[in-house]
């Protein structure tokens, strides 16, 4: 009981890290309505251009015009939560070690790779219930949008898929404590993320070759195992062993990042002052 | 046993030497040359719990180092660090907990909110109970002046006004040990004498134990009873700075300003005293250098009063700032 009201009040400070990003997220309005226009416009490039492949019934290794109707839409907010986690941890991991707000973080006593999950979930947190919410009701009504095949398993699958990038993205924020100027890393993994976890086409239209190799990459994990499981692509038993893999990536990238962290710091060289 | 121990530490870093130009740049792409700097040299020291101590030296010299590796930040090259028992980089969190850091020229809170939260934030993250939190806040209104500045975002202080809400920061949770780099930098002379009186009082009541790195000497006249001083990466003074100057410079000086124009010989052969130096400041004034050990001051202005007819009389006191300077140019 002890440990657990411990672990609880620990928690709950790390949760206010979240609401400290997602309030931060709030306060710029003409960025919000910006950014959202211009990931309406990709889903909705995305969507004509997928209406001119699958015309008249057409259907690609399984994906018909009414699948890719859902997959656009979703992949399209998925987009935002990419772009909250590289900005979000990878850019800020960047930014805080040169400016110097590592520094501080470091003389707290909290886990500096917690404080950044923490934050990163609160701004994903506000990229799915504002931006999120309002792409998928303006596709729901303008286009139609299919449900989720299962919420909960979908739902378990995505919150899998986020750990996994999140790993990932402290992983390459890391990179700048040895590296100093990580901005190409950090740019080479986005774009990976954003062609090889599913977000931009489905991974199934990749060569063959190309897809058995990925089956042995953390990015599909990404996106492209939740979004199968949300248009119910997967058996149960496909979506038992997808999960478990899922949790494992997830799992792993945390550790190594965990770890990664600790010699980082002890290699940490700041001059001056 | 002390409450800080530094035995033997040495930080020495690796920097990447820039060839400068267009054609340097290129070089550099492929052919890199590295360097190592000695920031911090086989030093070691002492801190008995309740000191406060003042820990001087030119820009560069290794200060910050130090106390980043105290802190915990930096990891040693060589040499034992322990403070409080506990080795800073080895259990990072555990020793945060128990130390309060100000870094004058950086803030400690986030920037994102307003002081208030940042201070619940703090509050709960070094689990300092409610009553003990409003008593803090209380205390740091009435020497700090806080109280207004509470509810604005942190963002939009005035670099006096984050400097105080740092300190109140930093020292929330009452830790033993406090280390100060710089706290009064860019501070005008009211909220300084403030911050030093509270540091002070601190002192004293809680027997917080200190490290003052600062610039400012004053502040470590009016603090600190022993004194480091570091320069490339070095000791080169440990002990009492006020007994220092006294010891170093026995060399006093008298200025003395006339009615008629100087005639420094005449004006030795009237005052008869060995060992006295004189030079000539301008037509009407002169300095006599003597050494205090050898010659009373007082003997001197008595035979200045009574066989000349000066028109002023200073004598020069060495100051903190001229002492500090001849130990570095030793």
């Amino acid at each position: 009981m002890g440990h657990f009201r411990k672990f609880w009040t620990r928690f709950r400070i790390y949760t206010r890290f979240s609401k400290i990003r997602f309030i931060d997220r709030l306060s710029y309005r003409a960025h919000f309505f910006l950014v959202l226009t211009e990931y309406l416009l990709i889903i909705i490039v995305n969507y004509f251009l997928w209406k001119a492949i699958l015309a008249d019934g057409r259907t690609i290794r399984g994906y018909a015009l009414d699948d890719m109707v859902t997959y656009v839409a979703v992949a399209g907010v998925f987009r935002f939560i990419i772009n909250e986690l590289s900005g979000g941890i990878s850019r800020e991991m960047s930014g805080q070690y040169h400016s110097g707000e590592l520094i501080m973080n470091l003389l707290k006593p909290v886990s500096y790779q917690l404080y950044i999950y923490f934050r990163a979930f609160g701004g994903i947190l506000f990229q799915l219930l504002f931006r999120g919410a309002t792409v998928l009701t303006i596709w729901a009504l303008l286009v139609g949008l299919t449900p989720p095949d299962s919420a909960a398993t979908f739902t378990v699958s995505l919150a899998l898929g986020i750990l996994i990038y999140a790993g990932i993205a402290f992983l390459v924020g890391l990179t700048t404590f040895h590296i100093e100027n990580n901005a190409g890393v950090l740019f080479a993994t986005t774009a990976s993320i954003e062609l090889l976890s599913g977000t931009l086409i489905p991974l199934v239209m990749f060569p063959g070759w190309v897809v058995s190799i990925l089956d042995y990459l953390p990015f599909k994990m990404i996106f492209y195992i939740p979004i199968q499981i949300y248009l119910g692509q997967l058996g149960v038993q496909e979506i038992v062993s997808a999960l478990i893999v899922q949790a494992i990536w997830a799992f792993s990238l945390s550790v190594a990042g965990f770890l990664l962290f600790k010699t980082s710091v002890r290699k940490l060289t700041i001059q001056g002052g | 046993m002390a409450l800080i121990e530094v035995e033997n530490l040495t930080k020495s870093y690796k920097t990447f030497k820039r060839k400068e130009g267009l054609k340097g740049a290129f070089i550099n792409l492929f052919k890199r040359e590295y360097e190592f700097v000695q920031a911090v040299d086989d030093i070691s020291f002492h801190v008995e719990s309740g000191e406060i101590l003042g820990y001087i030296g030119p820009n560069g010299a290794g200060k910050s180092t130090t106390i980043k590796i105290l802190t915990g930040i930096l990891t040693p090259t060589a040499g034992k660090v322990a403070v409080n028992g506990v080795v800073p980089y080895k259990r990072r969190q555990q020793h945060v907990k128990n130390i309060g850091v100000v870094f004058g020229q950086r803030t400690q809170l986030w920037w994102d909110i307003a002081v208030i939260e940042a201070f619940t934030l703090l509050r709960d993250i070094y689990e300092v109970s409610k009553t003990d939190f409003q008593a803090q806040l209380e205390k740091f209104d009435t020497v700090l002046g806080i109280g207004p500045l509470l509810h604005i975002p942190v963002r939009k202080l005035s670099l006096g006004q984050r400097v105080r809400c740092d300190i109140a920061a930093s020292l929330l949770h009452n830790p033993p040990v406090v280390f100060l780099d710089e706290p009064t930098i860019g501070l005008d002379v009211a909220v300084k004498s403030n911050i030093r009186e509270f540091i002070k009082e601190m002192n004293a009541s809680l027997g917080t134990t200190m490290i003052l790195t600062t610039h400012d000497l004053s502040d470590i006249e009016y603090l600190c009873q022993r004194s480091l001083i570091i320069d490339q990466g070095k000791i080169i003074f440990d002990g009492d700075l006020q007994q220092a100057r006294d010891e170093l410079a026995r060399k006093r000086k008298i200025q003395v300003d006339f009615y008629e124009r100087v005639d420094i010989d005449s004006i030795r052969a009237q005052l008869n005293i060995v060992k006295l130096e004189f030079t000539r400041r301008n037509d009407y004034a002169l300095t006599i250098s003597f050494d205090k050990d050898e010659i009373s001051a007082i003997d001197i202005i008595q035979k200045v009063l009574d066989r000349l007819h000066p028109r002023d009389i200073k004598i020069e006191e060495p100051t903190i700032e001229t002492v500090v300077k001849e130990i570095y140019s030793k």
